[in-house]
């Protein structure tokens, strides 16, 4: 059974998927609230969801906000952000802070449901605007950087070729290796970025540059 | 003008003789206390290259320009006050013998050497400098001293064992020979052969006090017991028996070859090489003993006394006489030489005096002589002199004055006599009843009751034609012995109040009066006035021998030059035509008489005036023909002392300019003239006497200040003095204040139209987030809405038929959202590089084509990933492509698609080819083609459309 919990403020988005996944087998999604502070304060009295679905554009804190904080105190939620728009700036945010996918709220019902299980085996999404901004982000990190939060060599071909515009598929069929495989490491990277992104702000902290 | 000798000769004999009786004036010229010097105690003087004369004072080093005295104490580093000696070396400086060391000037201050301050213990008597460029010293008590050229001092007295201990002389022969004068006698240096002169050589006495190598190489000694002259290897002495005025002589400078003036304890003696001259208080000195001399460039002789200050004797032009050398009183009206050539003086109280070279014989009431107030004498053709008095007509019958009757002459106050012998009559002219004519039978008097001009007549002349002619207070008369014409300031005359007419050798009538002179030349009178006709009154004009014009006025006698002055139109240049010689040239008082002047046949002009008579000697002025020295002495800029020998930049505001300035000229200081012109300002040189220059308010510029003396003889100084400077141009006007206001306005545009643009688009890019971030909330939410309702109700139970429909309506909204979803992104100013494109599409295509059956290429190797594209161009390059990959999408069997596209930063091309052979359906409508093409000409972009081989869409363009 996987547990959901969903953070979105539109009532009757928030109801829909609720109602929906709540109805799966597989799934139950018990908490559907308004706002990070709002899931925050539920989750001190009650057991952390495995999967929470999360606006980003939230009254009071927003969802990247939320993100940060959620996942420092559980860390074993898996977040995925939900949105209207393909805006890849603020889904790359989203992820540096510790999502682990993003879903167009117009996905169907049915394709959401998809997409946790997925995430759930260990599968991510990652379009071609991300991995640009993937590439981007560890092609300018600092070399005295830690090993382990590179990009390893795998890694590196999962992402350009989501850049150069190839389906998991033909990434999985390029490399000779399966799809949930392409996706497992594309999760990795989402870790990855999470601690570099992490490790970027201790750094700059440090540096006194915010 | 060379000295007359035998005029000279003849003067000393007349002066030999008449010694015992009286002596003259002479033109000696004394500058004192009174006027600025330290102290009346001269021990040195010597005139600098420059033209100053510097004179060394019991208390004081004094700078003297002819005008004032600029002086120098122990504060400004003077060794001490009191001075011995002076000496200006080759390279001008000039050096100071005090009681204690040496001095030497540097600027404005003085300094002790190092190597001579040794010798400030001791008193320096004299300073020389030899050829080889030694400096000497001869001290008081210790011998004398010499610096060498490398600094060293040594003892000469020690080098060569010489006895002398007071030195006061060291002078060098043209051939290199030292003399040294001292109190133990006279030592000769010939390079290492050293000859001691004393009495066995045949000196009367030891002590020398001076020596003077004259231009002949001759050496005058100056002795206690008299003059000592060693020429060729012999020893003469001069002393008292041969007229030597006073044998301790102190000082020697030699005028000229028969020229030697000595200073003596008890006068000067000017020495002739036989004869003796000699100057004591009588002739005007202002002291006895005399320390020092020297001639100065001009040939004045210059004598430094003790008590007298400075005195200087210009010439021996005017001999002049008061009633402490022979006159019975000093206001002297009138001459007359009479046919024995004895000179007939007129005093006003002091009846007449007759000089006959040697003596002055007072004639008063008590010889029968009407009145002692005497205005006019006159000699007739009986030899008869008659004397024009304030009382009436008195005749010399050469015993004593007899008077003309009252019946005959009822006349009083007589200012002028003549004689028409042709006509047996006389004209005589009184002060308050016109003019008499007055004849043996009887008199006709004219005056204003019978149509005369003016009851005052002053002068009476004759002209060539026989015309005569009447000075008078209302005007001038001629008279051609039939009627009167009458010349009044109407006719041009400066003033009606006519003192004297003179009519000169051309025949021209000179009208001297209350307002200058005026010539009439037969046709037009000619005001002839230095100050441009104001208040110079004139009491006589008179030519000498040499028919030159002298002017006697109430500021002395003025030499003219007529046709210099009429041929000149300005004041100022016109003052060139005029020379003075007045008091300071020896005349005996500048106020001078009407009816006081008289050419002697001598030659000589006999000048009345209110403080005695002077007998002027026009033919001994000698023309000062050296140049004058002109000196800047101070330049203040608007109150700040400037050194002129630096150019200078002032501020604008710093342009008040004030130049003082002498011309170095001592014989006539006060006549120098200046020429003087400020190059930026004017070009022309401008003419003044004045020693004083201001420019109130130059503007910025450069000037360059140029100025240049004439002396009195109009003798121009060889140098130009001068300054230049730079006023600049306030801030404002300066060129790059100017271009920084050009740039300033030109970025203050630049920054308006900037901000304005830049303002806009922001003001435009928050609109399109607003927009973007409006359509979001609500429309995108709605819809969304919608879809996921579908969806759900697509979970629950229902009916295929309304399976379908609910699908095709969560596709529907879904389709919408995705297109509100392109119209946000394509607003949305974030996304507005190339690569943001690239992404967009690929998403795109991988949304289509998510099943992977079609191959995509892309090649953006050509493309700028951060270049910006403008909004319109960016969305309708997406949404072209949009349709181009629809195509494929909807119509084609392609397996491969090619996509290109590449950015430069202004020109892009987009080309979507793939290789269907084929088309899945018919083309219905060509709508997706129209789209296209309409998108492509909102943004002014090409189309390429082709079908062979598969399917082509490229779009090129460029973004403006």
């Amino acid at each position: 059974m996987i547990e959901i919990g969903i953070v979105e403020d539109n009532v009757k988005i928030r109801n829909l998927i609720q109602r929906y996944l709540d109805m799966q087998d597989n799934m139950s999604c018990k908490t559907a609230v308004d706002s990070v502070e709002e899931m925050l304060e539920h989750l001190k009295e009650h057991d952390p969801p495995d999967v929470m679905l999360m606006d980003i554009q939230l009254p009071g804190m927003s969802g990247i906000e939320g993100i940060g904080i959620i996942k420092k105190e559980f860390p074993e939620i898996e977040i995925i952000m939900l949105t209207i728009y393909h805006d890849s700036h603020k889904i790359f945010d989203s992820l540096c802070a510790g999502a682990s996918g993003y879903l167009l709220k117009h996905t169907t019902l049915p394709e959401i449901k998809t997409s946790i299980e997925n995430l759930v085996e260990g599968g991510a999404p990652m379009s071609p605007q991300i991995a640009r901004k993937v590439i981007e982000f560890f092609g300018t990190q600092e070399p005295q950087k830690k090993p382990e939060s590179d990009l390893t060599a795998r890694e590196q071909d999962i992402v350009n070729g989501l850049v150069d515009g190839l389906s998991y598929k033909l990434i999985a069929d390029r490399f000779d290796i399966s799809i949930d495989t392409v996706r497992a490491h594309i999760r990795n990277i989402y870790k990855k970025l999470h601690v570099n992104s992490k490790a970027e702000v201790i750094a700059k902290s440090l540096r006194g540059e915010i | 003008m060379r000295p007359n000798y035998t005029t000279i000769l003849l003067f000393l004999f007349l002066f030999a003789v008449a010694e015992s009786v009286w002596s003259q004036y002479l033109p000696f010229r004394t500058y004192s206390i009174e006027l600025g010097l330290s102290e009346s105690v001269a021990h040195a003087l010597v005139q600098d290259s420059r033209g100053y004369i510097w004179v060394g004072t019991g208390y004081g080093l004094n700078r003297f320009d002819g005008i004032t005295f600029k002086q120098f104490y122990e504060e400004d580093g003077l060794g001490h006050n009191r001075i011995h000696s002076l000496f200006e070396d080759r390279d001008g400086t000039i050096w100071v013998g005090t009681e204690s060391g040496v001095s030497t000037l540097l600027g404005d201050s003085l300094v002790t050497p190092q190597n001579v301050l040794e010798l400030s213990r001791y008193s320096i008597l004299d300073i020389f400098q030899d050829m080889e460029g030694n400096y000497w010293f001869g001290t008081d008590g210790n011998g004398l001293w010499m610096s060498r050229q490398n600094g060293e001092l040594i003892s000469v007295d020690e080098k060569y064992g010489l006895p002398i201990e007071r030195v006061r002389a060291v002078r060098q022969t043209q051939d290199g020979v030292i003399w040294i004068g001292s109190r133990e006698g006279l030592v000769k240096i010939d390079g290492d052969q050293v000859d001691f002169f004393s009495v066995a050589d045949g000196l009367p006495e030891l002590r020398i006090r001076d020596l003077y190598i004259d231009e002949y190489d001759r050496i005058w000694i100056a002795l206690r017991a008299g003059l000592m002259k060693y020429n060729d290897g012999t020893f003469i002495t001069y002393d008292a028996d041969d007229g030597l005025l006073d044998e301790r002589i102190q000082t020697i400078t030699v005028e000229d070859y028969d020229r030697i003036w000595l200073g003596t304890e008890h006068g000067i003696s000017l020495f002739d090489g036989e004869n003796f001259q000699n100057f004591t208080r009588e002739h005007g000195l202002p002291a006895i003993i005399i320390y020092s001399s020297i001639i100065d460039r001009e040939g004045n002789i210059w004598f430094g006394t003790l008590g007298g200050g400075i005195t200087m004797y210009a010439g021996d032009y005017f001999h002049s006489y008061d009633i402490d050398n022979g006159l019975t009183n000093n206001v002297v009206t009138g001459f007359e030489e009479d046919s024995e050539n004895n000179i007939w003086i007129a005093t006003y109280g002091g009846g007449v005096l007759k000089y006959d070279g040697e003596q002055m014989i007072p004639y008063t009431e008590a010889d029968g002589l009407l009145d002692n107030k005497v205005y006019t004498l006159f000699e007739d053709s009986h030899r008869q002199i008659w004397a024009g008095t304030r009382d009436g007509i008195s005749i010399f019958d050469g015993e004593r004055f007899y008077s003309l009757e009252e019946d005959e002459f009822p006349f009083r106050v007589v200012r002028k006599i003549f004689e028409d012998p042709e006509n047996n009559e006389f004209w005589i002219a009184t002060y308050n009843e016109g003019v008499i004519q007055l004849r043996e039978e009887g008199y006709v008097q004219h005056y204003l009751g019978n149509g005369f001009l003016h009851n005052t007549v002053m002068d009476i002349k004759q002209d060539d034609n026989g015309n005569y002619w009447f000075a008078t207070y209302g005007g001038a008369a001629k008279y051609d012995g039939h009627q009167f014409t009458f010349f009044t300031i109407a006719d041009g005359l400066p003033s009606n109040g006519v003192i004297q007419i003179h009519i000169d050798h051309r025949g021209h009538v000179w009208f001297s009066t209350f307002n200058g002179i005026a010539r009439y030349d037969g046709e037009t009178i000619e005001s002839i006035t230095e100050s441009g006709g104001s208040d110079i009154i004139s009491y006589f004009t008179i030519q000498d021998r040499n028919n030159d014009y002298w002017v006697g006025t109430n500021r002395g006698l003025y030499y003219i030059e007529p046709d210099l002055f009429l041929s000149e139109s300005t004041r100022e240049e016109r003052l060139r035509a005029f020379r003075s010689y007045n008091q300071n040239q020896g005349l005996i008082a500048n106020e001078l008489n009407a009816g006081g002047s008289f050419l002697a046949s001598d030659g000589s002009i006999w000048l009345g005036t209110v403080e005695g008579l002077s007998r002027f000697f026009p033919e001994r002025i000698r023309k000062r023909e050296s140049s004058p020295g002109i000196e800047l002495e101070e330049i203040l800029v608007s109150g700040k002392l400037v050194n002129p020998t630096r150019s200078h930049q002032f501020d604008h505001d710093q342009n008040f300019v004030q130049i003082t300035y002498t011309g170095l000229s001592f014989e006539a200081p006060d006549q120098i003239i200046y020429e003087y012109r400020m190059k930026g300002l004017d070009q022309g040189w401008q003419t003044t006497r004045e020693r004083t220059i201001r420019y109130p308010s130059l503007s910025s510029g450069q000037y360059e200040f140029e100025l240049r003396a004439y002396n009195a003889d109009g003798i121009r100084s060889e140098k130009t003095a001068g300054f230049s400077f730079t006023i600049m141009r306030p801030f404002y006007l300066q060129w790059w204040f100017l271009m920084l206001v050009v740039i300033f306005i030109i970025g203050l545009a630049w920054f308006y139209m900037r901000y304005f643009r830049v303002r806009k688009q922001v003001d435009i890019e928050r609109m399109r987030v607003q927009i973007a971030s409006d359509l979001h909330d609500d429309v995108g939410s709605s819809l969304t809405e919608l879809a996921l309702q579908t969806d759900f109700l697509l979970a629950g139970d229902v009916s295929d038929e309304i399976k379908s429909t609910l699908k095709q309506l969560g596709e529907q909204s879904r389709k919408i959202v995705s297109s509100l979803d392109d119209i946000v992104w394509s607003i949305d100013s974030r996304n507005d590089t190339a690569g943001d494109l690239t992404d967009r599409m690929q998403d795109y295509v991988n949304q289509v084509f998510a099943n992977g059956e079609v191959e995509f290429n892309y090649n953006f190797d050509k493309l700028r990933m951060y270049e910006r594209l403008p909004v319109d161009v960016k969305e309708n390059v997406y949404l072209i492509f949009k349709e181009a990959v629809n195509n494929v999408v909807k119509h084609s069997n392609a397996t491969k698609v090619d996509i290109r596209f590449s950015f430069s930063g202004n020109n892009y091309e987009l080309i979507v080819s793939d290789n269907g052979t084929q088309l899945k359906t018919i083309r219905k409508t060509g709508q997706g083609l129209r789209n296209i093409k309409m998108r492509a000409e909102r943004i002014g972009s090409n189309i390429e459309i082709n079908q062979n081989g598969g399917f082509t869409v490229k779009a090129t363009g460029s973004i403006k």
